[in-house]
């Protein structure tokens, strides 16, 4: 089949997942507009199946394409039996763009055009590249590798001092580095080997331009009609052709898809909070379950940012105890994985003792000057990430002026939390000085994706006339 | 659905595209960065210059010998080092790394200053250097 059509085969299967999970939701629609949801069921697959991958490799069977299609089965029959049997508790709500003028078509019409060009750029360069950060060959493959062939073997994942080489003046671990990270990323990766049929590392390239393309989809079809087309494709466009993200996109790592899911779990949330559709909560479950079992920090990411939009969307705070029941849902497929890192001692390389402690942060007031500026740069790189910071920033201050609500502060708010979460977990951090050169400019990637991904509504609420709510309903119609 | 002005406009996008992908530098860079249009192998990206091959070769030895035990022997070089730990636990799997060749059944010898004195039931040579001897 060739690693292309491994790749190929590997996402359609996983598309084809994501409807049959969706279909409860999308009954009713026509075969054109289900069509339309094509990247959100891309991401539900390849999220849901992952993440169900992940609840069972704790109770210690072997995580391959066998584990891999009873699942799949059982979640296709799990969603067929819904929809046919059950009266749905989730519909989706497309809406229809509105005809736009000569000029509004034509922007909207060359942007998609460029988001097309870049997508075949993306995918293309994905299946000639060969990921450059070397984490991906060196512990999140071989982690997926190992599920498959023995299980999850706590030799591999304890740190054990006896298991140290010495070459020339430093050592090595003979067990897996980072062990405390979820195992979606590495069982997702080993699974796409396996319908590729061997190792071929362009196929992890190919797998996150899939990806991407996904979440381009996954956002045009959850923001279509709630934002002209005019503003909502440039935006995207904008979002797509940050060089940092397509750089990113090539390197074989994690931070592109936990961007990509927490981005969507909290656009769904804001979806929630604005139209208290259940098929927006039930995205919410979906994409934060997967961003939650990406990497460890992205329970912590998933909690700040909800926290932010609970605060600033306050008036809507009847909404707010559903959308943390679904985040705690999410929340929950993680505990087998945590139970069983406490029974064989994997712990979180990152000290929340040395986190709350003054006095170790006291001795470490150099790293906090490091990082703060580390992470400045990264952050408000117009080199790296175009100006998605830059507007994300100027948008949510004007439509929080326009309108007189802070609801519209939340990118902003997301950024600037984002950046002092990071500071703050690399000045605990005793490897903090080494991940700082080796990772700063991937921690950012997600707080900025999930900015820029409200891009498009912050530019909407700015054109849009004021509205003329008050009291209460405010918050629901202000995410609108 | 596709109007005539929708046709133009996307016509013209793509054409654009299609000038900067074949345009020298500099107005080819970001196109020629994100295509990749110098494609890379199916090997890892490695930091040291490993012998991809060699490696992969040993690793179809050694893991259709299922859950056995392997040690590394090498130069005293950190990045080699790490490098074939890497590699080994992508290619040599269900295989189990260990760090002393009394616990191993196989040994993976990588371009060492001096081979290992152990006697070996087996031995590969991979070439360049590399050897696979199985101990027991």
């Amino acid at each position: 089949m060739g690693y292309v059509g491994g790749v190929v085969a590997f996402n359609a299967v996983c598309t084809a997942v994501g409807f049959c999970v969706l279909a409860p939701a999308l009954r009713g629609l026509g075969t054109r507009t289900i069509a339309t949801y094509a990247g959100v069921a891309l991401l539900t697959g390849t999220g849901v199946v992952g993440v169900a991958l992940c609840v069972v490799a704790p109770f210690g069977p072997r995580i391959g394409l066998v584990a891999f299609a009873v699942t799949a089965a059982v979640l296709v029959a799990a969603g067929l039996a819904a929809a046919r049997f059950l009266s749905p508790l989730a519909r989706a709500r497309p809406l229809a763009a509105p005809a736009p003028s000569r000029l509004a078509d034509a922007v909207a019409t060359a942007a998609a055009a460029g988001i097309a060009v870049v997508l075949v750029l993306v995918l293309v360069g994905g299946f000639r590249s060969s990921p450059w950060l070397d984490d991906t060959w060196y512990f999140w493959l071989p982690k997926g590798r190992a599920l498959d062939t023995v299980g999850l073997d706590p030799r591999l994942w304890r740190p054990d001092p006896s298991l140290h080489m010495i070459f020339g003046r430093d050592y090595e671990s003979l067990y897996f580095i980072r062990p405390d990270n979820p195992l979606w990323w590495s069982i997702v990766l080993n699974l796409v080997m396996r319908f590729v049929g061997t190792i071929d590392m362009r196929a992890v390239n190919g797998e996150l331009a899939f990806l991407l393309v996904g979440f381009v989809g996954a956002t045009a079809r959850l923001l279509w009609g709630r934002v002209r087309t005019w503003l909502l494709l440039p935006g995207l466009l904008l979002l797509l052709s940050a060089p940092e993200l397509l750089r990113q996109t090539q390197g074989g790592d994690a931070d592109v898809p936990l961007a990509i899911y927490l981005a969507l779990a909290l656009l769904a949330g804001a979806g929630w909070l604005a139209e208290r559709s259940r098929f927006a909560l039930l995205l919410v479950f979906l994409f934060a379950a997967t961003a939650i079992q990406i990497k460890s920090e992205g329970v912590l990411e998933l909690g700040l940012y909800l926290a932010i939009l609970s605060l600033l969307a306050w008036p809507a705070r009847r909404a707010l105890l559903s959308l943390w029941c679904a985040a705690a849902l999410a929340f929950a497929t993680t505990v087998p994985w945590l139970v069983w890192r406490s029974e064989h001692d994997v712990s979180n390389v990152f000290s929340l003792r040395n986190a709350l402690s003054p006095s170790y942060l006291r001795a470490h007031t150099d790293l906090l000057r490091g990082a703060r500026q580390i992470l400045w740069d990264n952050f408000t790189s117009v080199h790296k990430w175009s100006l998605l910071v830059l507007l994300a920033v100027a948008l949510g201050i004007a439509a929080a002026v326009r309108d007189r609500r802070p609801v519209w502060l939340a990118p902003p708010a997301f950024l600037a939390a984002g950046y002092a979460f990071f500071v703050w977990i690399t000045w605990a951090d005793p490897e903090g000085r080494f991940r700082l050169v080796a990772s700063a400019y991937r921690y950012v990637t997600p707080p900025i994706v999930l900015a820029a991904v409200f891009l498009p509504l912050l530019a909407e609420r700015v054109v849009a006339p004021r509205p003329k709510t008050t009291g209460s309903a405010s918050a629901s119609a202000a995410t609108k | 659905m596709l109007t005539p002005l929708r046709a133009a406009v996307a016509g013209c996008v793509v054409l654009l595209a299609a000038v900067l992908a074949v345009a020298p530098r500099p107005l080819s860079s970001p196109i020629r960065k994100v295509a990749n249009y110098r494609a890379d192998s199916r090997e890892p990206i490695y930091n040291y210059p490993l012998d991809g091959s060699a490696l992969r070769r040993a690793g179809k030895t050694v893991s259709a010998s299922g859950r056995t035990t392997y040690y590394i022997r090498t130069r005293p070089v950190p990045q080699l080092g790490h490098d074939l730990i890497g590699a080994t636990l992508l290619f040599f799997l269900p295989a189990r790394p260990v760090p002393s060749p009394r616990e191993a059944d196989w040994v993976l010898e990588y371009q060492p200053d001096a081979p290992l004195p152990v006697r070996a039931r087996r031995t590969y040579d991979l070439g360049n250097g590399i050897r696979l001897r199985r101990l027991r």
